[in-house]
């Protein structure tokens, strides 16, 4: 008998019912990460709305390069792990598993580019509240960029390191033959969580790293 | 409820990588328009290739494009509160009086 | 499937199905997982209870003369931290939510059962923390949590408490999340969205509200967090960070939370006041909407909590607007109730009394939150007893009468025992009068300018004080007595039928107490409900 029949729970007349259920809780679980983000993004906006100038110094002391590349990075992976979820549902086995592998292996890079970054902040003293040597008319208030790029990268940080650890749970099972083209939900809820966390870096990014760029 | 079981045929490789492709595109676009002195469509110009950006992984890597209204729904829902919620506090911080200290 | 089941004896109630410890905390059954959640929340009720009742004798001499000012700062933070997020807001949608929603759409369990037994589990830990919180010597910012004092001058365990609430938020989450897909894609053969009874619509809105608003307080705590371990944050004022942003962000959540509190209890009453009068409702249609529109227009009012606090006059006026608003559709299910009692054969039983309690004290409630909704008004009134009468109207009168009232109406379903009536009715009429005394002398103490949290007063307000802490020790009777009864009747009691109250609905169709997966045959629904022939 197919994976299908022994994957689904009591609780469901059919796979159907199942998948459906599945995917309109991911959803509603997506929609509260946005709004849980989206409390940074409200305090950012109240903060650049009240200090434009000390955000665009801010911003300007944060690497440019480093943060398009990595967001390149984010991009590509979003791409691989969706390719992967095709190949599942087309029967494949071997080439989802790889392309797992490789979202998580760039998931990992991007902490690695990021863990760079910080190293270079803090030998700056750009880091409020550890080591925050800036000096001058904008430096208090540009404390508050500081802050908000910490908490923001930081609880998306949290957010690629646990979704690297479910992509390689992921290719894991995938390898292992645990989906088939009749049954993938795990893969299909740990693709749409990866690609949240895409999509909050495509907003993390123009709002720390372009700032003020072109003064 | 009576849904077929089995799902719609996956998009194709080929749109998979021109989404990707489109995504990098917009991606260099954003940080060249960041580098020009556009006043405040420098902001205006890199929040809306981020929305489009968005739009793009959602209806294609996401898959809402195909998918059940229902998840578009959801999807829309959180980001209408989270407009809520920065519009109606920036809105309040907008439009306040600054009161001098009288000291 | 049902030729197999015919051939057997009927099937074992969920409480007989394994009764050791194990059975019960590793239970993915929604009905089990309901009664851990109400024996949980009942401690905590309790021990809020005793917080509340330390204060109100604080209060019966003018002089700080039992607690000094910072007992009684913790006093009324642990009071307001428990109750709010240990007691209220799981209250009616953890307990009779999780035991109802999947009976009353005809399903055999919630979406994620697994899920929901993990929810149970972040709440116990939260409240592990909490409780943490009160050995350690307790924590005095308020319930509120208002920076800059809770991030940068409070010495209580602030981070306790906070990373307690922020536990019990993830838990409201997953209910919440669960309760949006059971009602999706659950629901059973011809039980379309309007035949949905008014609790299920009530237990959707109030996931809709839980799942929306609780991650913004997740993350507002985080960020007080973050400000107490590394001293710096958005907050900060000496930064130039904006301490009312905080406001903003906390009262997103908790205003909405309000009505986590309320759409349930709104729910509930629905189903008391129809079985009790044996009428359909009044207006189905408009009773949705209106739990639809409370929910949605909840979150567009939170800043009448801000009046005073540095808002933007503009700002405040489109909020005092908005908060008017929100009446219409309170206003509409309070006519649409009188309407359904209006002719109808009523029996007077305790269910229906503690609905009918419920519907006064929520139209004093709601009526007072008009004046507070009204900015000059609000000025004098803000931050005085009146406010506190006014939430605890909404909150208590409310809530708690809705909550006690579903569980005397579903008692007989969850343990199939018939309890006292008498006792019952005594209780409920008890509570009634003990509420208003405990509660309405505080709106003249706040009226003539009483201020709220503090824990001495000018001796004018003493004759209302002693009448307020004479009303608690009342209602803290009544509060005692269910647990007799109840307690008694789970032993004694006569056995109920399927259907007690004869009531209509899907839960009442199968047994008392319910087998494990609720219908030995999926119900098919072909009639709206609340189907009582109308006298």
């Amino acid at each position: 008998m197919s994976t299908e029949s022994a994957m689904l729970a009591q609780q469901f007349d059919d796979a159907a019912q199942q998948r459906e259920a599945s995917a309109l809780g991911m959803w509603t679980f997506l929609a509260t990460e946005a709004l849980f983000f989206g409390v940074l993004f409200a305090g950012y906006t109240v903060c650049r709305v009240r200090f434009p100038a000390a955000f665009a110094a801010g911003s300007r002391h944060t690497d440019m390069l480093l943060g398009t590349i990595e967001t390149a990075v984010l991009l590509t992976s979003s791409c691989a792990v969706a390719l992967a979820l095709r190949d599942v549902q087309l029967g494949g086995r071997r080439v989802a598993a790889w392309l797992l592998v490789l979202t998580a292996a760039l998931g990992l890079s991007f902490l690695v580019m990021h863990g760079f970054e910080y190293y270079s902040e803090y030998r700056e003293g750009l880091i409020p509240g550890i080591r925050y040597t800036q000096q001058g008319p904008l430096a208090g208030p540009m404390q508050l960029f500081f802050c908000l790029y910490y908490f923001i990268t930081g609880f998306h940080s949290l957010h690629v390191g646990i979704g690297v650890i479910l992509l390689l749970v992921m290719a894991r099972r995938t390898w292992r033959a645990r989906f088939s083209a009749q049954y993938y939900t795990p893969l299909e809820l740990s693709a749409l969580y990866w690609h949240l966390v895409d999509i909050v870096w495509i907003f993390v990014y123009p709002l720390i790293y372009l700032v003020g760029r072109a003064g | 409820m009576n849904a077929p079981t089995t799902s719609a045929s996956p998009p194709s490789l080929r749109l998979h990588l021109i989404v990707l492709a489109a995504l990098l595109a917009l991606l260099l676009t954003s940080a060249g328009c960041a580098l020009l002195p556009l006043g405040v469509f420098n902001t205006l110009s890199a929040l809306g290739i981020s929305v489009i950006k968005t739009l793009l992984v959602m209806a294609f890597f996401m898959r809402l494009r195909r998918g059940p209204p229902l998840l578009r729904i959801a999807a829309a829902v959180g980001f209408a509160w989270l407009a809520v919620l920065i519009g109606m506090t920036v809105a309040d911080v907008l439009t306040r009086v600054v009161l001098p200290s009288p000291w | 499937m049902n030729s197999i089941e015919s051939a057997v004896p009927p099937p074992r109630s969920y409480l007989d199905d394994g009764h050791s410890l194990r059975s019960w905390l590793f239970t993915h059954d929604h009905k089990r997982i309901a009664i851990l959640y109400a024996l949980a929340i009942t401690f905590f009720f309790f021990l809020g209870g005793f917080a509340a009742m330390l204060i109100r004798l604080e209060l019966i001499t003018p002089a700080g003369d039992l607690l000094t000012a910072d007992a009684y700062n913790k006093a009324f933070t642990f009071h307001g931290v428990v109750m709010v997020w240990f007691f209220l807001i799981p209250s009616i949608p953890a307990t009779l939510g999780n035991f109802l929603l999947p009976m009353m759409i005809g399903a055999r369990d919630m979406a994620f059962p697994r899920l929901n037994l993990f929810s149970w589990y972040l709440y116990m830990i939260g409240g592990l923390f909490t409780l943490a919180m009160l050995v350690l010597g307790g924590v005095d910012t308020g319930w509120t949590f208002y920076t800059p004092f809770s991030t940068m001058f409070s010495n209580g365990h602030v981070m306790l408490t906070v990373v307690g609430v922020f536990v019990v938020g993830f838990s409201s989450i997953l209910t919440g999340i669960n309760f949006i897909v059971t009602t999706h894609s659950m629901r059973a053969p011809g039980m379309t969205w309007m035949r949905l009874p008014l609790f299920v619509w009530a237990m959707y809105a109030v996931a809709l509200v839980m799942v929306l608003a609780t991650p913004v307080l997740a993350m507002t705590l985080s960020l007080i967090a973050l400000e107490r371990i590394f001293g710096v944050g958005i907050f900060d004022p000496a930064l130039g960070g904006d301490p009312v942003l905080f406001q903003h962000f906390f009262w997103f959540y908790s205003h909405p939370a309000v009505y986590i509190m309320v759409l349930p209890a709104m729910g509930v009453v629905s189903e008391l006041i129809t079985a009790g009068a044996r009428k359909r409702i009044f207006g189905y249609r408009f009773m949705v909407w209106a739990i639809v529109g409370i929910s949605v227009v909840g979150f567009l009012v939170w800043g009448h909590h801000m009046f005073v606090a540095g808002q933007s006059m503009y700002a405040s006026m489109v909020f005092s607007i908005l908060s008017f608003i929100i009446a219409v559709p309170s206003a509409i299910k309070v006519f649409n109730w009188t309407a359904t009692l209006y002719k109808g054969r009523i029996d007077f039983n305790a269910p229906m009394l503690y609905a009918l309690g419920f519907v006064g004290l929520f139209m004093l409630g709601g009526m007072t939150g008009i004046f507070l909704a009204a900015t000059a008004l609000d000025v004098s009134l803000h931050d005085t007893y009146f406010v506190v009468a006014h939430f605890h109207y909404i909150m208590v009168g409310g809530s708690v009468m809705a909550y006690l009232g579903g569980i005397h109406f579903w008692w007989p379903k969850v343990t199939g025992r018939l309890y006292s009536q008498a006792w019952a009715r005594f209780a409920a009429i008890l509570m009634f009068f003990g509420f208003n005394l405990t509660f309405f002398p505080q709106y003249l103490l706040g009226y003539e300018g009483m201020p709220r949290r503090y824990h001495e007063y000018l001796p004018q307000f003493q004759v209302l004080n002693i009448l307020s802490s004479a009303g608690a020790s009342i209602l803290a009777v009544s509060y005692l007595l269910p647990l007799v009864y109840l307690g008694w009747s789970l032993r004694h009691g006569p056995r109920a039928g399927p259907n007690p109250w004869r009531a209509k609905g899907l839960e009442w169709l199968t047994d008392s107490p319910p087998p494990t997966h609720n219908f030995e045959v999926t119900p098919v629904v072909n009639e709206g409900p609340y189907a009582y022939e109308d006298a």
